[in-house]
């Protein structure tokens, strides 16, 4: 079959290209088109699931497919969209719990017409929790529900700390209290369990897995088809917040060079390009709507504390490390300078923080020689050894931060020590970074919805495999960013976050850089931008409207 | 015949085992895995999670007990499941192989409709303008970067002009189906197929005149002309029928490898074939993807081989099989 397919496509070729010419006339808005919103992405992997999915093309694929109970607002709050839930902090005899309380709309159906009941959302807990899960999902680590141990490692049947109430509600007992726990389990999204748990039993998850390549939901959209590199979902009539306005939306796998030629030519309607003064000037010229939002994370330098254990060596490079110049040129407007290493996004991000080291040569010598070097023959040398620092970095030619290093290196050359900027590829260095392998390193952390730090920073993440691989160690600190994970008072808790953010600095193992923003495109000849949400954020956008956008 | 095929065969197997072994070994020894890769930039994984992930993956085995055990899931046909497809390798391999392959066979045989009375043309008249602006087009043809012509083409015939799409495998915004979806499907191939032709025409151009002018300074050209054959008849029978020879063994050993997909060409022109896919599993580390892959392009290096071992033979009858 595939071989007749094939012969025929070779004849074809030839006759294709005479009818190009003639095709051009039925371009971009041509008739019966009105109803598909064409949005272009990156490739996909085709693992449609909201359990196993790896990849933000798969997610975005999906996103019109499912909805959660809650949903993040522009400000990155939580807000109700196909249930409530509600929090509840209870002493059980000097014990710390916090109960949850879920409770989902009345009348929603799933697309294939049964009715959503908790049943279903507990069941996504129950995958989400199952010993033998292997995606990407921290939803299990993240969360002490009670009973949730004797469930993993033991032969519970069951998580004793998920309580059906009723056809609607359920409660979720939590040990302690936990500022992410209502994200947690309000934005797991809804799976319908008559299909997803066709033959789910504790520990086997293949039948789960065998419906990655035909998602089913409850959401505005319905899955079609996934075939040459496109995602097709059709609109739910029946969707509770109310039919879309659009039938089709088709998303297109394009090259990341192509996303604004492919807006202009009108073959797609939305696109998400890498942000650049370049971009902005082209989008300028063509006179392209566009939207920006800060890009949750930010970017880096650190010090491993545990290869430079001299912290008066650590606050010396921390002092010949100058920003400003460089992401100003690299970005201009489209990025700003961050003085902690949080991303701004986050209503807890310090913003009258200001620059802690700062740049200052004199300083820097300064701080070198009170780690004991010396310098001999212009040589920085202690112990009979010279200054020489590893800095790794992906993509050196390319990258923001590559001026600042080599402003570094020349200003440390001239102390007569040694940077050396090691470029290499990403996947290297992230596997030099995690075996405590290069003294310093620039990268990113991404995708950050939550202030909870303990990670990061905490002492017990030092530990092959753990995320803390600048080797802070602090007692204190450890107990502040619990305390942080505790504290429900958003004013309090931001206090509590400004003074951890100041104690991670003083160890001299982070300098963040910056922030940098995300950019939406829309093409002004098909979308009616009035439909587009205003107050599209970070958190926000025209996917959380998707039932209200119209084309012209 | 037989039996000079079969023992090709049987010494393919050996060759191919000693590869296996090696393939796996360098694979594993890649810095960094599946696991690391797809939880970095992510702080809230812990490390019992990843050495959770890493052992429902498999990745916590050594390199010779992997590979043992590797060796026995292929040697019963399982291939593995892909890390980021989440289907049996087999099954993306085939999925995506052929629409590599109809990229690659499209352009393979326009190349050769041009290539072969272009090159012949310019073997006629050696080092004459002609000869100099056929091999000028051929070596130009080599020498562009595939990125390089292919965003060149698109700014001029997609952008520019609008005759042709920019990227991508089909209309999104139509819903063709049957005969009007392989029009659209051939449509949109027009520009990967053009770079393809254009970048790899030049190699078959001075194959074709190298060897036409071998045989048109033979022995047996000589004679047929001395006997006054009309020119046309000298180098349509008795030259172009020896040329074949080295050319039909060469087309035979290219065939497999029209499967192999191209890296550069499918990225930029949104095509999911097997070239993008693979690059995409070394930057994944997509271990069960590589492996069977690159087992799969050793495959097809043998099948080459022994296929143009084998047309030698039969276009050739001088030579015999032992």
């Amino acid at each position: 079959m595939k071989k007749r397919i094939l012969t025929i496509f070779m004849v074809v070729i030839v006759m294709a290209s005479l009818l190009a010419c003639g095709k051009k006339d039925n371009g971009s808005g041509s008739e019966g088109s009105m109803g598909t919103l064409v949005i272009g992405t990156g490739a996909f992997n085709g693992v449609f699931s909201p359990f196993f999915y790896q990849t933000a093309y798969d997610a975005q694929a999906m996103e019109l497919i499912f909805v959660s109970v809650c949903e993040l607002d522009e400000n990155n709050e939580l807000k109700d969209k196909a249930g409530h839930i509600e929090t509840e902090v209870i002493e059980n005899d000097s014990k710390q719990q916090t109960k949850y309380t879920i409770k989902l709309n009345e009348g929603m159906t799933f697309s294939d017409g049964e009715a959503v009941t908790i049943d279903d959302l507990i069941f996504a807990y129950y995958v989400y929790c199952d010993p033998n899960y292997d995606g990407m999902s921290t939803f299990a680590t993240s969360l002490d529900i009670v009973g949730l141990e004797e469930y993993r490692e033991g032969n519970a049947e069951t998580i004793s700390g998920i309580t059906r109430v009723d056809e609607l509600t359920c409660t979720v007992l939590v040990d302690g209290v936990n500022i992410i726990g209502d994200r947690l389990l309000g934005l797991v999204q809804l799976v319908p369990k008559h299909y997803y748990g066709e033959d789910y039993v504790k520990g086997d998850l293949a039948g789960v897995k065998d419906k990655s390549s035909a998602p089913l939901g409850s959401g505005p959209f319905i899955f079609e088809s996934y075939k040459n590199n496109i995602v097709t979902v059709k609109a739910n009539e029946n969707y509770f917040l109310g039919a879309p306005h659009i039938s089709f939306v088709k998303y297109q796998v394009i090259d990341e060079e192509q996303k604004i030629s492919a807006i202009i030519k009108g073959d797609i309607d939305i696109t998400d390009p890498a942000a650049s003064l370049e971009v902005i000037d082209e989008l300028e010229d063509e006179e392209i709507p566009y939207s920006l939002t800060g890009y949750p994370g930010y970017g880096y330098i650190a010090i491993s504390a545990k290869r430079i254990p001299d912290i008066k060596v650590r606050e010396g490079l921390m002092h010949l490390m100058t920003r400003s110049q460089a992401i100003r040129t690299y970005y201009g407007d489209l990025a700003e300078i961050i003085e902690r290493p949080m991303t701004p996004t986050l209503a807890e991000y310090p913003d009258d923080a200001g620059e802690y080291w700062g740049y200052d040569p004199q300083k820097a010598l300064q701080c070198f020689k009170e780690a004991g070097y010396e310098q001999i023959n212009g040589k920085l040398m202690k112990d009979g050894k010279q200054l020489v620092v590893e800095v790794g970095i992906g993509k050196a030619e390319s990258h923001p931060s590559t001026p600042i290093l080599t402003q570094m290196a020349n200003d440390l050359r001239a102390m007569g020590g040694e940077l050396i900027i090691s470029d290499m590829e990403f996947s290297l260095l992230t596997n030099r970074v995690q075996r405590d392998d290069i003294d310093m390193w620039i990268m990113s952390w991404g995708n950050v919805t939550d202030c909870d730090m303990t990670q990061l920073y905490g002492s017990e993440y030092v530990k092959a495999g753990g995320s803390n691989r600048t080797w802070i160690q602090d007692a204190e600190l450890d107990a502040l960013m619990v305390e942080i994970t505790k504290t429900l008072d958003f004013a309090e808790r931001k206090q509590l976050v400004a003074e951890a953010l100041d104690r991670v600095m003083s160890w001299a193992t982070m300098l963040p850089v910056y922030q940098r923003k995300d950019m939406i495109i829309y093409n002004p000849d098909t979308i009616d931008m009035s439909t587009i949400p205003e107050n599209t954020s970070t958190y926000y956008s025209y996917v959380n409207e998707i039932e209200k956008l119209k084309l012209k | 015949m037989k039996q000079y095929v079969i023992r090709r065969i049987l010494t393919s197997l050996v060759v191919l085992l000693g590869v296996s072994f090696l393939i796996y070994a360098m694979l594993r020894m890649m810095p960094g895995d599946f696991v690391e890769q797809m939880t970095s930039g992510n702080p809230t994984v812990t490390a019992e999670q990843k050495e959770k992930l890493r052992e429902l993956y498999g990745l916590n085995k050594g390199i010779v007990e992997g590979y043992v055990q590797w060796l026995s899931d292929a040697l019963r046909g399982d291939f593995g499941v892909s890390f980021t497809y989440q289907r049996p390798v087999t099954e993306v391999i085939g999925s995506k192989m052929w629409i590599s392959f109809s990229l690659a066979a499209s352009a393979f045989v326009i190349e050769l409709l041009i290539a072969i009375p272009l090159g012949i043309a310019a073997a006629r008249r050696q080092y004459s303008k002609r000869d100099y602006l056929i091999m000028f087009l051929a070596l130009a043809g080599i020498s562009l970067p595939s990125f390089f012509f292919a965003a060149v083409l698109q700014r001029i015939f997609a952008v520019g002009l609008g005759w042709l799409p920019l990227s991508g495998m089909v209309s999104a915004r139509e819903d063709y189906t049957g005969f009007r979806l392989v029009l659209d499907i051939a449509y949109h191939f027009i520009l990967p197929v053009t770079v393809f032709v254009i970048t790899g025409i030049g190699g078959w151009l001075r194959y074709v005149r190298t060897n036409m002018l071998e045989v048109l300074n033979a022995d047996y050209v000589r004679t047929a002309r001395a006997k006054g054959l009309p020119e046309s008849k000298v180098v349509g029978k008795h030259a172009f029928r020896n040329t074949l020879i080295p050319i039909i063994t060469f087309i035979g050993g290219s065939i497999p490898g029209l499967f192999a997909g191209a890296i550069i060409t499918e990225g930029i022109f949104a095509i999911d074939g097997l070239g993008k896919t693979a690059l995409d599993a070394v930057n994944n580390k997509d271990f069960p993807f590589l492996m069977t892959y690159l087992m799969f392009m050793a495959v097809l290096t043998l099948l080459g081989t022994l296929i143009s071992d084998i047309l030698y033979g039969l276009a050739d009858p001088r030579v015999r099989f032992r």
